[in-house]
């Protein structure tokens, strides 16, 4: 089985030239696993994958992004998770509480309530073409409540900018996890669960087009859904990259604050699973100063944590030294596109704010951002 | 086959555990919808405990411990007052009603209180009908 998955995922196309384990953000930190040397052996040997080794990995794409002979290995490694899942599960964050409201939302007589940080002002057209896919931000802003971060600014800000250029999106009454972390973990059964019940709803929604502001329902619904169900009958579309074009053909007018400097943390399903790069910099570049980091683009590092597994002390010193990496550019301010970049980072600081260190770097998400600095046409 | 419902019962092993032992010796009758789980805190039960109550098809769930005080961990029983609220909320979004978990504070001595405790809970759920739904066939 792991050979012909080999074959399928172009592991043989290796020609060791080492830039998978510069780029993979796992192995700086372990001297035993690196892409490149789970490759090789796997191709040298009989040797099967230890179970550690198909946790370890984040499956951020760092290594796919960079290779020159198209190996897809984070791809390989969801695989290997698919076929041993049922043997060895790795450490489920939270108590595995995530995991359990995807459960939770994908049986079919439980309706979860998708809208319920609307805000008066926000502008909702129940007959619109356009669908917002929410996510499962509402849950992080009560699961991170400790972290003092409105999450729900986060959807809340991406109705603003829609309404902004002139869309008046729909929501879904019953909306269910998108199944990123589950086609991640290799858990298809619950995955093609979640993603026939989304189907169906948007289906019935009439949508057109689905704009996910999460880069990961993004990729989800864009790349993996397509894969299981053959071409959708709607285009998705990632909001970050919607508003890039909007400040590029002049339908979004932003104001720029000369005195706000800032840095673009990547998350990876938006670099590097979907390739959308230049797009948040160039709504960073139209309101603020925007500063690189050395690890940007397609050559970002994940921030830390992927599906929720494998948290520890380790993961929290990968994410510290990712903040000090956009402290050192000059920027005062790091900006993501991600819901749970924004919180494991801000989490990392407040565990070491926690152990007495009192100096906050200031992390926000681009969307809030964003709708923060909107020049209304009047 | 007439539907009875399923509650799941976490009690604290100070208190509501002591409780539903008095409750026991004093004879005292409750429905037997109610299984107990003793934890050594209600400080101990986590949000994904209570949700993977309701994942694995419980009707309801109670959280029963110290009397606000008299915890036997000294806070443990604030610790877990905070986090009912969380799962309340998430209960909320999901489309879980609220009122299917409880919490409640049953001291050794209350045999009584924790009997009727088990009473009432039952006929709330009672009243609100399985979790899911119409279809029982795949309850088990």
């Amino acid at each position: 089985m792991i050979r012909d998955k080999i074959e399928e995922y172009g592991l043989k196309q290796c020609i060791d030239c080492g830039k998978c384990s510069w780029a993979c953000p796992v192995s700086h930190r372990q001297n035993d696993f690196s892409p490149r040397m789970v490759v090789e052996r796997l191709l040298a040997s009989d040797e099967h994958l230890q179970s550690r080794e198909i946790w370890d990995c984040v499956t951020c794409g760092s290594c796919s992004a960079l290779c020159n002979s198209s190996v897809r290995f984070h791809e390989f490694m969801r695989t290997m998770r698919k076929l041993s899942i049922a043997r060895e599960s790795p450490l489920m964050t939270h108590g595995d509480i995530f995991h359990l409201i995807s459960r939770l939302s994908s049986k079919p007589y439980l309706h979860p309530k998708t809208s319920s940080w609307l805000a008066s002002d926000l502008k909702i057209n129940k007959n619109s073409k356009a669908l917002l896919f929410v996510g499962c931000t509402p849950y992080l802003n009560i699961i991170f409540k400790h972290l003092n971060i409105d999450f729900l600014e986060i959807p809340r800000a991406a109705v603003k900018l829609l309404n902004a250029i002139g869309i008046e999106p729909n929501i879904l009454e019953s909306e269910r996890c998108c199944g990123h972390d589950q086609y991640w973990l290799g858990d298809d059964e619950l995955f093609l669960q979640l993603a026939e019940l989304n189907l169906k709803a948007i289906g019935l929604s009439g949508a057109e087009e689905v704009i996910a502001f999460c880069p990961e329902c993004y990729s989800t619904l864009k790349f993996v859904y397509p894969q299981f169900f053959g071409p959708l009958d709607f285009e998705v579309k990632n909001l970050t990259a919607m508003m890039g074009d909007a400040v590029a053909d002049g339908t979004l007018t932003l104001e720029k604050d000369d005195t706000l400097s800032t840095t673009f943390h990547d998350p990876c399903r938006l670099a590097k699973h979907s390739k959308i790069i230049d797009e948040p910099r160039r709504i960073l570049h139209s309101i603020s100063n925007l500063f690189e980091m050395p690890k940007s683009g397609h050559t970002s590092v994940c921030c830390g944590v992927a599906c929720w597994v494998n948290c520890d002390s380790w993961t929290k010193d990968w994410q510290l030294e990712r903040i000090k990496e956009a402290r050192t550019t000059g920027a005062r301010t790091l900006v993501t596109a991600c819901p749970k970049c924004l919180a494991h980072l801000s989490c990392a600081q407040y565990e070491k704010n926690n152990c007495g260190e009192s100096h906050r770097f200031n992390i926000v998400d681009i969307h809030v951002l964003t709708a923060s600095r909107m020049l209304f046409k009047r | 086959m007439t539907w009875f419902p399923r509650i799941i019962a976490f009690c604290c092993n100070w208190c509501a555990y002591a409780g539903a032992d008095t409750a026991g010796l004093s004879r005292f009758q409750y429905p037997p919808s109610i299984s107990i789980l003793r934890v050594m805190c209600t400080g101990r039960i986590e949000p994904s405990m209570i949700l993977k109550c309701f994942e694995q098809g419980a009707d309801g769930v109670m959280v029963l411990g110290c009397h606000p005080g008299d915890c036997h961990y000294i806070s443990g029983n604030e610790c877990a007052r905070s986090r009912i609220e969380t799962t309340w909320e998430i209960m909320e979004i999901l489309g879980i009603d609220r009122k299917r978990l409880l919490l409640k504070w049953v001291s050794a001595s209350e045999g009584a209180l924790f009997a009727e405790t088990a009473k009432d809970f039952t006929e709330v759920i009672r009243s609100l009908g399985p979790l899911r739904g119409e279809s029982q066939d795949d309850q088990g």
